[in-house]
């Protein structure tokens, strides 16, 4: 191509056309989207169609009957899930979703309304399964299924956290994250799916856990913070790995012993459970919470989800505790009992420090540590000295999955009311079910991805930003390990200055341990600001 | 300098239409109307931006007020689907927009802070672009914080 003309240089056409939605046609912009899944992780998961691909090539070398296994992957589901019939033919499009996503309300861009973003497939539906969209077309709203259709629903599809703020406001109840995560399915029956979710699905399957730490390399994480924990504390806690007859079993996400700021709510959950006395085991192949089977499709999610129950019946516990994963939750909540359950041989939880009985997880047999946790503290079991986390002035982000999918609200807002001084809402339609999501789950939290998850974030960060200017929040408290590996770099490039931590470290740094010695710093080894007497018990 | 305060609201209001047509044309009505700063940050950021540069621009040329007003903007429009030109042009719109309000014309002193502001908005955009690199090496440093940490323990480099 000739090189324009200095005049045509300054013709800068600020309008973008009106674009007709039918229009599949998408670009593959470096920093919008996901790169493809190495082969070697399809291979291993045994998946369909692995191969060298990038979305940005004009050739994604599908097989040669692709539309015929996306059509009957269509019929398939429609057929087994009457949730995904129903969300293809009930929608009116009233448009109450439209203005609810952070990424639309974050890029601007149509097809990230929700209504929207489902009607790409809808109108597939639409020209294939029903009578009306066969006979009328384009006038029926329907959309034949190309090469240009299946290529938008990978960068639509995986334009989506599977957060479901959205559905929050459907009159209907439609829950779009499960849209998204049938299209997921689709596109991964001929090999269209990210690296960021196949590989750390299939290190989950090889070692139990994303980063495919073997056991051994837990085990030293695990010893290493127990080592860091007595020079803190002067105390050294039991950190059981693998012990059979425990009472009870502990998953955590595995950032929890791998990254930061996560590794300091690792600290603070060893804390607890010595301080509670719990009988707990960890597990080297349940050594994570995180499911990005759920990402992926419901056969990934429930290979996945099988080892924790696999674990829990081999080392013999009666229940298991979870600890800060997010959609660790919904997979938990939402889907287990059908995958994997009823969990019958495990028995319903019962707190063994306050004799509190879980009902609520009566059939996961699972509770979540915050519901452990603010029991104890509302029983008085813990001495806590919130003084201690004096330095922070502590706003909480409601993860979306333990906010929206388990109605976890009030438990991690109680703690943090009793483990710290300074505490700040954000505004309302930005907390609770309405949380804003971090802009980076269901496997987006990719650097390669990076200016799409800024968008899909801000709102967020729009929120923390009103706190900080307003009330000097200079701290976000979040019970999830997507947020606390992705808000962070959130906040530097919207909201610099402000940190990150999961709700249990603000418990060890206030909780009192019996025969501690005399702690100066917090966690993360900053001196304790105006030391207080303070106790709460 | 001619005093446009008695246009102010339609000059603003100009511009923020027409820097809102730099969206898709189904986005920028909701850009434009929704009030509530908290479900509409892009819209409240140019509506709030554009009044300070206007002020600004015909009034005081604080140059701080001005990087300020000017960095909220620009902080959206670089992670967001324009190009360089398309990010930062939303300021040269005024020019045109002041010569169809002021019937004297856009006065030169005015004209110049315009070019100036433009510089500026292209500036920022550049130091958000290189901002970006940053933040994700230090994204990547701190997923493997705790293998660091040991490393560093191991060679008695202490905490």
């Amino acid at each position: 191509m000739a090189n324009p003309k200095p005049e045509e240089l300054t013709q800068i056409d600020y309008q973008p056309g009106r674009k007709d939605w039918m229009n599949p046609a998408v670009e593959f912009r470096k920093g919008v989207f996901c790169y493809s899944a190495a082969p070697k992780n399809l291979r291993y998961l045994g998946l369909p169609n692995p191969r060298e691909w990038q979305p940005f090539d004009k050739d994604w070398k599908l097989p040669a009957d692709w539309k015929r296994t996306i059509l009957e992957g269509m019929r398939e589901r429609l057929r087994k899930f009457r949730s995904f019939r129903l969300f293809m033919d009930i929608c009116v499009r009233c448009g109450a979703c439209a203005d609810k996503c952070h990424f639309y309300i974050g890029s601007g861009d149509p097809k990230n309304m929700p209504v929207l973003r489902a009607e790409l497939i809808r109108s597939v539906y639409r020209r294939y399964f029903t009578t009306a969209g066969r006979v009328l077309g384009r006038l029926a709203g329907a959309r034949e299924l190309t090469e240009d259709v299946l290529k938008e629903w990978f960068y639509y599809f995986y334009q989506c956290t599977e957060c479901r703020r959205c559905s929050v406001f459907c009159p209907y109840g439609i829950d779009t994250a499960e849209v998204t995560m049938i299209v997921r399915e689709l596109l991964n029956l001929v090999g269209c799916n990210i690296n960021w979710v196949v590989e750390p699905a299939a290190n989950c399957f090889r070692t139990g856990n994303h980063l495919g730490i073997q056991p051994h390399g837990f085990k030293d994480s695990i010893d290493f913070a127990v080592d860091e924990l007595e020079e803190i504390t002067g105390i050294r806690v039991e950190a059981p790995i693998n012990r059979k007859g425990a009472e009870i079993l502990f998953v955590v996400p595995s950032a929890d012993y791998f990254a930061t700021p996560h590794y300091f709510t690792l600290l603070g959950y060893l804390m607890l459970l010595h301080e509670a006395g719990l009988d707990y085991t960890f597990s080297a192949y349940a050594s994570e919470g995180g499911n990005f089977g759920l990402f992926q499709s419901h056969e990934m999610m429930k290979r996945l989800n099988a080892k924790i129950y696999a674990e829990a019946r081999r080392l013999g516990v009666k229940w298991i505790l979870g600890g800060e994963c997010g959609h660790m939750w919904r997979v938990i909540h939402q889907y287990m009992d059908t995958l994997n359950g009823p969990a019958d041989f495990l028995e319903v939880p019962v707190s063994p420090v306050t004799g509190t009985r879980f009902e609520h997880a009566r059939s996961t047999k699972m509770v979540h540590i915050c519901e452990f946790t603010s029991d104890l503290i509302r029983h008085g079991k813990l001495r806590l000295d919130p003084s201690r986390n004096n330095r922070w002035n502590v706003t909480f982000h409601d993860s979306c999955n333990p906010a929206r999918a388990m109605g976890l609200l009030e438990e991690p807002r109680y703690i943090l009311r009793n483990v710290c001084k300074n505490f700040h809402e954000m505004p309302e339609n930005t907390i609770r079910e309405q949380t804003f999501c971090c802009g980076s789950g269901a496997g987006l939290g990719t650097d390669e991805n990076f200016e799409m998850r800024m968008r899909g974030g801000l709102p967020r960060a729009n929120a923390v930003k009103y706190v900080r200017d307003k009330f000097g929040v200079n701290l976000v408290a979040c019970v999830c390990a997507i947020d606390k590996a992705t808000l962070p770099t959130l906040f530097e490039y919207w909201v610099p200055g402000m940190e990150v931590a999961g709700v249990h470290e603000l418990v060890g740094n206030a909780l009192l341990m019996k025969g501690e010695r005399e702690r100066t710093g917090d966690l993360r080894g900053e001196p304790f600001q105006e030391k207080e007497a303070s106790t709460h018990a | 300098m001619q005093d446009p305060a008695a246009r102010r609201d339609s000059i603003l209001g100009k511009w923020l239409e027409r820097t809102v047509a730099t969206y898709p044309p189904q986005t920028s009505g909701f850009l434009r109307n929704e009030k509530d700063r908290f479900r509409n940050p892009v819209g409240h950021t140019l509506q709030e931006g554009l009044a300070a540069l206007l002020d600004q621009i015909t009034g005081e040329m604080d140059t701080v007020r001005i990087r300020e007003a000017l960095g909220e903007i620009v902080r959206v429009r670089a992670v967001q689907d324009f190009t360089p030109g398309q990010a930062t042009g939303f300021v040269f719109l005024l020019r045109e927009i002041l010569g169809e309000e002021l019937p004297g014309g856009v006065p030169t002193a005015w004209q110049k802070r315009i070019d100036e502001t433009a510089l500026l908005a292209f500036e920022l955009f550049v130091k958000c672009r290189e901002e970006i690199t940053e933040i994700k090496a230090r994204e990547a440093q701190r997923s493997f914080y705790v293998r660091d940490r040991m490393r560093q323990r191991e060679r008695g480099e202490g905490t």
